[in-house]
């Protein structure tokens, strides 16, 4: 990617060259919720078909700025890494929207995933994964979950990354009463 | 953003020196002297605009300014009743009708010290019917009033004198309430106010022609927002997207959020900036909310200014904030 079309991106996501990962995550989440389909700020300004075109851009923009590592290099990583057994997870898939904090471990560990690899890729430290895969409610606003939610099923390869993240804010939501704070 | 530029390095400087003279001669914010000038507009009628601009006044000129609000709501003037006097005895009309030759012979005293009114309730005008000739008499003498401060009431809708005065002011203000249609009609405002302004720029001889030429290759129906255009001029041809993008960087607007009472208002004013910002490409400021009160009703039906009766009052805490704010900025203005 060259520096001009990283800039570009930046720009999309409204930051500067000096945006780290973390920034990227942010913006790119703010977006997510600024974008919604019924939201007061923008459902005037564009129409449906602009909405998701736009959409579609801040998500094809995020995919080139963090890049997502093929989850064989990490297991190779894994193996590598100090005589850790892998065991894979017993029992079958957890329900995403049931237990959305589950089965972000199942498929994490199904892949031989340590957190220590997440943290090196995403920057997620092992302490915040842990709260997320155990669904405990933090201290973050719901647009910065969305991102680490987004980034952690993009890096695990699981199939709708967004329905995943909504699954998650909608459960905690609940459990903590409260719509914005997760 | 910007690909390599399609002139030679000495014409290429030479073009964007004459392009950037230009554009600063229009520059609305190029007086040295003169007051600071603050023009509150709504696009939609029934925001609050005349409540907040009155009130604006009055706290400016409490912390110590010399202020004048400027009534030009043509048609729909009021800011003296919001203030408590009776119709002004001279007012904008006198002075277009040449009876007196400056603004500051229409300046009519307020009860508040440091407060004058200049009202546009007399006589038969409408903004949407100023003639162009009067607007730009208004505007030229407005930078010669001797104060600190002109809050510039502009009224409602998009008719073109409306956008050129919020235009010409030091920083526009646009008040929203938390409402579909307020937001809708705030962003037809801003549209109309974007576009007014890239056509009175006045570019360079060659630069106009290449705008024109490259906005007619692209095809429209692909282009969503105005930042999406002058990427793709820009695509075009360098210098002719950076002029058009160097107009979209001087378009500041600020966002005001009135009637706010649950913690999603206080979040739609930063989502509209940031909605903005993609769409326009330029930095809208947030200015901040201004409380739900149901005082303010109380004091419009007395007719007196509310920071008068209940200045401790949510709307009156808001304002003097707001007023603090603004006076921050306006160091900040003198500084570019």
């Amino acid at each position: 990617m060259t520096t001009d079309e990283r800039l570009s991106d930046l720009r999309l996501l409204g930051l500067d060259a000096e945006a780290d990962d973390a920034d990227v995550l942010e913006a790119y989440g703010r977006r997510l919720a600024l974008y919604e389909a019924e939201n007061l700020a923008t459902y005037s300004l564009r129409n449906e078909d602009a909405r998701l075109q736009l959409l579609a851009d801040f998500e094809a923009a995020l995919n080139r700025l963090i890049v997502k590592p093929q989850p064989q290099m990490v297991i190779s990583k894994s193996l590598a890494s100090e005589a850790q057994e892998i065991d894979l997870p017993a029992g079958p898939e957890p329900d995403r929207d049931g237990s959305p904090g589950a089965y972000i471990r199942y498929h994490r560990l199904a892949q031989g995933i340590t957190p220590a690899d997440v943290a090196l890729e995403t920057k997620i430290s092992g302490a915040r994964l842990e709260a997320i895969e155990s669904e405990i409610p933090g201290d973050l606003a719901a647009v910065y979950v969305r991102g680490f939610m987004v980034t952690l099923a993009r890096f695990l390869g699981v199939y709708d990354p967004e329905g995943l993240a909504r699954a998650y804010l909608d459960k905690l939501g609940s459990n903590s009463g409260e719509g914005h704070q997760v | 953003m910007l690909g390599p530029a399609k002139v030679p390095f000495p014409r290429l400087f030479a073009v964007i020196r004459e392009n950037i003279a230009s554009i600063a001669a229009m520059s609305e914010s190029n007086r040295e002297t003169g007051p600071r000038i603050w023009a509150v507009g709504g696009g939609k009628g029934g925001v609050g605009k005349s409540v907040i601009s009155a009130n604006l006044g009055v706290a400016l000129a409490r912390s110590g300014q010399q202020v004048v609000v400027f009534d030009a709501d043509l048609g729909g003037a009021n800011l003296h009743t919001l203030l408590g006097m009776p119709d002004p005895r001279l007012g904008l009309a006198d002075f277009l009708s040449r009876d007196v030759a400056t603004l500051q012979e229409v300046r009519t005293p307020t009860p508040i010290e440091g407060l004058s009114l200049i009202s546009g309730a007399r006589g038969p005008l409408d903004m949407a019917n100023l003639k162009s000739a009067q607007k730009q008499k208004i505007l030229r003498h407005m930078a010669l009033v001797e104060a600190d401060h002109v809050v510039l009431d502009i009224g409602a809708g998009s008719a073109f004198n409306t956008l050129d005065f919020f235009l010409s002011a030091d920083r526009g203000i646009l008040v929203v309430v938390p409402e579909p249609t307020s937001i809708e009609n705030a962003y037809r405002f801003l549209k109309a106010a974007f576009y007014r302004k890239l056509n009175r720029a006045k570019p360079g001889e060659g630069v106009r022609e290449v705008v024109g030429r490259v906005m007619s290759e692209i095809k429209v129906s692909d282009i969503y927002s105005p930042r999406e255009l002058i990427d793709r001029v820009a695509e075009k041809d360098a210098l002719a997207g950076e002029f058009l993008a160097l107009q979209a960087r001087t378009f500041r607007p600020g966002i005001l959020v009135n009637r706010v009472s649950t913690p999603e208002h206080r979040l739609l004013g930063e989502q509209i900036g940031l909605a903005c910002r993609d769409y326009f490409g330029t930095e809208i400021d947030f200015l901040g909310c201004v409380d739900d009160d149901a005082l303010v009703n109380r004091s419009v039906l007395q007719r007196r200014p509310h920071l008068e009766l209940f200045p401790a009052s949510p709307f009156g805490r808001s304002i003097k904030a707001l007023a603090a704010d603004l006076l921050e900025r306006s160091e900040v203005l003198d500084d570019d």
